[in-house]
C-alpha cells in the first residue's frame, strides 16, 4: 500500500481473518497490509464488522481463522511485548472517571513502562496536542463526551505506538476539534505510523486517508487508494441525479423501463440512478426523457467521491 | 515494571489512587486505630482489676476483626474493582497495554486490598500491645496472623479468579460457603479435602494458636500447602481470564493438576480425619465410605474442567481445519485421552482408601469402568455442544442431573407406589452415585448390568459424535 518505489516492510498484516459469533460471521476472511505512512479509512453500515476487525487487530478479539501480525510478530494472547507498538481507541472512551486527566495519563504511562523522567513531559505534550492542557487537573467525570474522547485519544497516543487503530475518533468532538483531529492524523501519518480509522464522516476520511476499505456483512467489498475507490472501478458507468420542475407520478417506473438504467432511487420529483458515463449516452438519455414529457429541471452526473463510491456499492443501510 | 510487579505496579498504583491515595488510606487506618484504641482504654478504665483478662479478650476480638477485615473486606474489594473494570470495559483498556496477566492480577490484589491491608496492619500492632498486656506470647499472636494472612491471600486469588470468570462467580462462592455452613457442617464432614482448604477457620486453628490449645499435627502443613497450590491454580486461572475472556482458565493439564490436587487433599483429609477435630464432627455421623464416595463424586465433577477444556480446544481446532486456516497449529490433545487420564487420577482416591484383597481389585475395576464411561460420555457431549456454540454448561448440567439423579428419582417413585418395606436399588444402581456406593460399601446389588448400560450410553454418545457429517454447502464430509 505504500506509494514509494521500494515498499517498506508491512507494520501490520491482516491475513484471512475470520471472526464468528455463533452462526454470525462478523468478519469474513479479511486480508490486507499496512505499511508506514498508510492511513486506512474503514467505512460501512452498522454491524458491518468494522469494530470487530479493529478489536481483532489489537488482540482483543479471538480469531476463528487467520492471523494478525504486527511488526512481524503474531498477535497471540501471550504476545504482550508487541502491545507496546499498538494503540487502540474504542468507540466509547474507557477511563477512570474518579481520576484527574493527568492522573489517568500518568497511570497509562506507568502501564506502558515509560521512564519516570519522561512521563510528565510526554503527558504535557499530548495534552497540548488534544487541547486539554487547561483541563489536566479536572476529574474526568466532569468532562464532556467530546473531551473524554480527547482523553482517550491522548491515552492511545501517549505510548507512541506504531500501529494506531481508532474507532469513531471524531464522535462527540466539536467542529474545531475535528479540524484539529484531522491535522493530528495527518501528522501521525507523516511520522510513518500506520493508522486505521473507522468513521461514518466520509468527508473527513476523504481528506486524510491514503486508503479506503468499504465493509459490509463482515467482508471488505471494496479496497484501494482513496482516488481509486472514489473514482470508481467501472469507468463506463456513473451515477446521475435528475431533478424535475414538478412531481411526476411513476417516475421510478419510467426510469426503470429505459435500457441501461440501474439502481434507481426516486421520489416523484427527484431521482438518482446509474447509467452509462459517456456524454453522448447522457445526452441521448436526456433527450429521451424530455421526449417522454418529463419536466427535467436538472440532469447531471454525480461528482466522484467517497460518498458516491459508498452509494455505488449498493449498501442500503446508511448511517 | 515487569521485573518488579509488586513495587512498581501500574494497576496496583491506580487502584490505590482510586481509593484516595496513600494519605487518605493512612488517615482511615489512623482513625480506625484511634477508635479501637479508645475502646480498649475505656474498657480497661471501667474495670482496672480485670485488665489482664480484658486484654486477652481484646486479643481474641482483634483476631476476629482481623479475619473480617482481611477476608470479608479484602475479598469484597477485589471482587468490586474487577467487576467494575469488566462492566465499564476498562479491562479492555488494560488488556491492550503491555501488562502481563500475572503483573495485572498482582496489581488488582495489592491495589484493591490496600485499605484492608492498612487496617490489618493497625490490628496487628494493636494485637501485639494487647498480647503483651495480657501476658500472652507475642509469637503466638504473630503466628495466628500469619495463618490468617496465608488463608486470606488464598481467598483473594480465588475471588479474583471468580470475578474475572463471571458476574455470578463470586456469588456462587458465597452461596456455597453459606450453604456449607448452614448444612450443619455436612459438606465439610463429607468432604475432608474441603476442610483442609478452609482449615484455619473451620476448626478454630487460628484462635487455638493464641489460646495456646492447638494440637499440631501433620494435617496442618498439608492444609497450608493445599491452600498455596490452590491459590497458585486460581492465580494462573485469573491471569488467563484477565488476558482474554475466551481463554479457558484451566487447560487440560492444569485442570488435571486441579483434579490431582483435590484427590491428594481428600486422601490426606480422610486419613487424618480425627486430627482435624471439627467443632461439629461429633454431631454428624459419617463413615469413611461415605466420605470416600462424596470425595470421589466431587473429583468426577472437578474432572469436567480439564475434559471440557480439551473438548473446546479440539472443537476450535476442527473448525479452523475445516476453514483451511493457514495458521492451523498442532492438533490439541484429545479430550478422550484427557478423560482417561482424569479417570485414572480419580481412581487413586478409592484405591488409596479401600481395604486390600481380591474384592478390592474387582471393585477397582468396576469403579474404573464407571469413571471412564461417565467422563467419556461427557467428553463426547461437550464436543457435540461446542460444534454449535461455546456454551455447554446447561446441557452438561442437565445430562449429569438426568444420569446421576434420574435413576434415584425413578427408584423413589417406584418405592412409593409399592408396598415394599425397604427401598430396592435395581433402578438406582444405574446412577454412578449408587454404583459407587454399592461397590465401596459392598451392597448386595448387582452393578454389572447398570455398568454395561453406562458404557453403552458413552458408546452411543461417541457414535453420535463420530458419525460422518456433511459440511454445509460444500459436500465435504468430516469426522
Amino acid at each position: 500500500m505504500n506509494q514509494d518505489d521500494q515498499p517498506s516492510e508491512p507494520l501490520s498484516v491482516v491475513d484471512r481473518v475470520r471472526v464468528q459469533f455463533g452462526s454470525l460471521v462478523a468478519v469474513r476472511d479479511v486480508s490486507f497490509e499496512l505499511r508506514a505512512g498508510d492511513l486506512l479509512g474503514l467505512i460501512g453500515p452498522n454491524g458491518a464488522g468494522k469494530t470487530t476487525l479493529l478489536r481483532a487487530m489489537c488482540g482483543l478479539q479471538s480469531l476463528d481463522c487467520g492471523c494478525v501480525h504486527v511488526l512481524g510478530e503474531a498477535l497471540l494472547p501471550s504476545a504482550v511485548r508487541v502491545l507496546h507498538r499498538i494503540g487502540f481507541t474504542p468507540d466509547t472512551p474507557t477511563v477512570y472517571e474518579e481520576l484527574t486527566v493527568r492522573e489517568f495519563l500518568r497511570f497509562i504511562a506507568k502501564a506502558y513502562h515509560i521512564g519516570s523522567d519522561a512521563i510528565e513531559e510526554r503527558i504535557d505534550f499530548w495534552l497540548e496536542q488534544v487541547w486539554l492542557t487547561e483541563k489536566m487537573g479536572q476529574k474526568i467525570k466532569a468532562l464532556s463526551r467530546g473531551m473524554r474522547q480527547r482523553v482517550a485519544i491522548a491515552r492511545t497516543l501517549l505510548p507512541n505506538p506504531t500501529v494506531i487503530l481508532l474507532d469513531e475518533p471524531a464522535a462527540g468532538i466539536d467542529p474545531a476539534g475535528r479540524v484539529q483531529l484531522r491535522q493530528l492524523l495527518c501528522n501521525l501519518r507523516a511520522q510513518g505510523k500506520a493508522l486505521v480509522v473507522s468513521s461514518h464522516i466520509l468527508a473527513d476520511l476523504n481528506e486524510y486517508c491514503t486508503h479506503i476499505a468499504i465493509m459490509a456483512q463482515g467482508s471488505i467489498i471494496q479496497f484501494g487508494s482513496v482516488a481509486a475507490v472514489a473514482g470508481g472501478a467501472d469507468d463506463a458507468r456513473c451515477r446521475y441525479t435528475l431533478i424535475l420542475a414538478r412531481p411526476v407520478a411513476g417516475l421510478r417506473d419510467v426510469l426503470e423501463k429505459i435500457a441501461g438504467v440501474r439502481g434507481v432511487e426516486a421520489d416523484n420529483d427527484r431521482a438518482v440512478f446509474e447509467y452509462a458515463s459517456r456524454r453522448e449516452d447522457a445526452a441521448d438519455l436526456l433527450a429521451r426523457l424530455v421526449g417522454q414529457g418529463i419536466p427535467v429541471a436538472s440532469f447531471a452526473p454525480n461528482l466522484p467521491g467517497l460518498e458516491e463510491a459508498y452509494m455505488r456499492t449498493g449498501i442500503r443501510q446508511v448511517d | 515494571m515487569a521485573g518488579m510487579p509488586i513495587v512498581d505496579n501500574a494497576l496496583g498504583w491506580v487502584q490505590m489512587r482510586l481509593r484516595g491515595g496513600p494519605i487518605r488510606i493512612a488517615g482511615k487506618a489512623g482513625a480506625y486505630a484511634a477508635i479501637i484504641g479508645a475502646c480498649i482504654l475505656v474498657s480497661i478504665r471501667v474495670d482496672p482489676k480485670q485488665t489482664t483478662w480484658l486484654l486477652s479478650v481484646w486479643t481474641k476480638g482483634l483476631l476476629v476483626l482481623q479475619a473480617g477485615i482481611l477476608i470479608l473486606l479484602g475479598c469484597a474489594a477485589i471482587r468490586n474493582v474487577i467487576r467494575r473494570d469488566v462492566s465499564t470495559r476498562m479491562l479492555e483498556s488494560h488488556r491492550v497495554a503491555p501488562v502481563s496477566g500475572a503483573v495485572a492480577v498482582v496489581g488488582y490484589l495489592l491495589g484493591a486490598t490496600s485499605e484492608a491491608t492498612a487496617l490489618g496492619l493497625v490490628n496487628l500492632v494493636l494485637g501485639v500491645l494487647t498480647s503483651v498486656g495480657a501476658g500472652q506470647l507475642v509469637g503466638d499472636w504473630l503466628l495466628a496472623n500469619a495463618f490468617l494472612v496465608w488463608f486470606a491471600v488464598f481467598l483473594w486469588t480465588a475471588t479474583a479468579f471468580f470475578a474475572f470468570v463471571s458476574k455470578a462467580g463470586f456469588g456462587v462462592l458465597v452461596i456455597v460457603a453459606i450453604l456449607s455452613a448452614m448444612s450443619g457442617g455436612i459438606a465439610f464432614v463429607l468432604l475432608p479435602g474441603l476442610v483442609l482448604m478452609v482449615n484455619p477457620l473451620v476448626n478454630y486453628a487460628v484462635s487455638n494458636i493464641i489460646g495456646g490449645s492447638i494440637q499440631w499435627g501433620g494435617a496442618y502443613p498439608i492444609a497450608l500447602l493445599a491452600q498455596f497450590l490452590g491459590g497458585a491454580l486460581f492465580f494462573i486461572g485469573a491471569t488467563r481470564k484477565y488476558r482474554r475472556d475466551d481463554l479457558v482458565a484451566f487447560g487440560p493439564w492444569l485442570g488435571s493438576a486441579l483434579v490431582a490436587g483435590w484427590v491428594t487433599i481428600s486422601i490426606v483429609g480422610i486419613l487424618n480425619w480425627t486430627q482435624l477435630s471439627l467443632p461439629f464432627s461429633g454431631t454428624v455421623d459419617v463413615t469413611v465410605t461415605q466420605q470416600l464416595c462424596a470425595s470421589t463424586l466431587m473429583s468426577m465433577l472437578f474432572a469436567l474442567v480439564p475434559v471440557s477444556a480439551a473438548a473446546l480446544a479440539e472443537s476450535r481446532w476442527h473448525r479452523r481445519r475445516l476453514l483451511n486456516d493457514p495458521y492451523l497449529e498442532r492438533r490439541p490433545i484429545s479430550s478422550a485421552f484427557v478423560a482417561f487420564v482424569c479417570a485414572g487420577v480419580c481412581l487413586l482416591l478409592p484405591l488409596r482408601i479401600m481395604p486390600g484383597g481380591p474384592a478390592m481389585l474387582e471393585g477397582a475395576v468396576r469403579i474404573a469402568v464407571m469413571l471412564i464411561a461417565f467422563l467419556l460420555s461427557v467428553s463426547c457431549l461437550l464436543r457435540i455442544c461446542y460444534r454449535a456454540s461455546s456454551k455447554a454448561a446447561f446441557i452438561v448440567g442437565l445430562w449429569i442431573c438426568v444420569t446421576w439423579l434420574g435413576p434415584l428419582f425413578a427408584e423413589v417413585v417406584r418405592f412409593g407406589a409399592s408396598d415394599l418395606k425397604e427401598p430396592p436399588c435395581d433402578i438406582a444402581a444405574y446412577s454412578p452415585i449408587v454404583t459407587l456406593l454399592a461397590v465401596l460399601d459392598d451392597w448386595a446389588v448387582n452393578t454389572t448390568f447398570p455398568l454395561a448400560v453406562q458404557v453403552a450410553l458413552a458408546g452411543a454418545m461417541a457414535a453420535v459424535y463420530y458419525r460422518p457429517r456433511r459440511k454445509k454447502g460444500t459436500g465435504v464430509f468430516s469426522g
